[in-house]
């Protein structure tokens, strides 16, 4: 009896570690699919991309970025200008009577 | 505990063991395919991005060329601005200053002493036997006064009073009889070659270039 018992639990072990397999072989094939999936989107959205860029269109949103870009860019130029600009605003006297001397000096004969 | 319990207790034991590590390879398996699907992907987008931004390239240069350029110009031609009006500012103040030299009017400056220079200096430039000058009417009359005196500084040459007489500061025109020399011994001619010749050091005096050649 006790015999019988332990044979009927063996089996249905046997049964549980079946059903495991599979259920490990199903997990894999799920993420292999996944994986193909998202490999194929990818190169399909990559070929659709280089597609368009060569014929010109669909790079809309690369110039809106770069544009984007090169507007900071430009605001940190215009600001260092002004900068140079700002500090000749405030030239001492002082030089400028300097450079009257120094013109002077070479206008009138020696 | 009867020992077929106990086997029975010891086979189901093992037995969720086994299924347990199963479903875990499983498990690490699965994420193994998928992290080296996501890294792929993440490589063909990085390629496809690369290759985009090599195909509209020029496109993107000449967007890029079009806004920071444009303020790259503005920004210089403002400077520029800025330059040219301290400069012409110093250039104002100096053709004020000239304006009372030649008036008499600077204390530091002899003006007869040095209309006499410019008449030598523009003589010994013409390098003629003779020489006609012109100034304004004031420097005229005074040249007119003195010409036998500057005569003879000049080592001989002839040298005439033109009969017109010419609007400027002060200073002398001189050419020679044919009229194919020409000298501008002029304030206005002397000062337009003293601003091209002291341009950079005047410049740089007033801090507007580091370095002067």
């Amino acid at each position: 009896m006790e015999m019988e018992r332990i044979i009927s639990i063996g089996g249905r072990l046997q049964k549980i570690l079946e059903d495991a397999d599979t259920e490990a072989q199903k997990k894999i094939s799920e993420a292999k699919r996944k994986a193909d999936e998202a490999i194929n989107s990818a190169k399909a959205e990559a070929d659709y991309r280089r597609g368009r860029a060569e014929r010109g269109t669909g790079i809309d949103d690369l110039i809106v970025a770069e544009e984007k870009k090169a507007k900071k860019e430009a605001e940190k130029i215009a600001e260092e200008y002004q900068k140079k600009v700002d500090e000749l605003t405030y030239i001492p006297d002082k030089k400028i009577e300097e450079s009257v001397d120094l013109v002077l000096k070479e206008v009138l004969p020696r | 505990m009867s020992k077929s319990i106990e086997i029975g207790s010891d086979i189901i034991e093992k037995g969720i063991q086994k299924r347990n590590k199963v479903l875990a390879e499983a498990e690490e398996r699965s994420q193994n395919i998928i992290k080296a699907a996501e890294t792929e992907v993440a490589r063909l987008n990085f390629d496809a991005d690369r290759q985009i931004l090599q195909i509209v390239g020029s496109e993107l240069k000449t967007v890029r060329l079009r806004i920071v350029g444009q303020t790259e110009l503005q920004g210089k031609k403002a400077l520029m601005d800025k330059r040219s009006e301290i400069l012409s500012k110093v250039y104002n103040q100096v053709e004020q200053r000239l304006g009372k030299i030649s008036e008499g009017k600077s204390k530091d400056h002899d003006y007869a002493q040095i209309l006499e220079k410019l008449v030598i200096e523009g003589v010994s430039a013409i390098s003629d036997n003779e020489v006609i000058i012109s100034a304004n009417n004031r420097d005229t009359d005074y040249l007119k006064k003195n010409i036998k005196k500057i005569s003879k500084a000049l080592g001989g040459v002839n040298v005439r009073l033109a009969e017109s007489p010419i609007d400027v500061l002060g200073g002398v025109v001189l050419k020679n009889s044919k009229g194919d020399k020409i000298f501008n011994n002029t304030f206005e001619g002397r000062l337009a070659r003293a601003i091209s010749e002291t341009k950079a050091k005047t410049a740089k005096t007033l801090g507007m270039i580091e370095n002067v050649s």
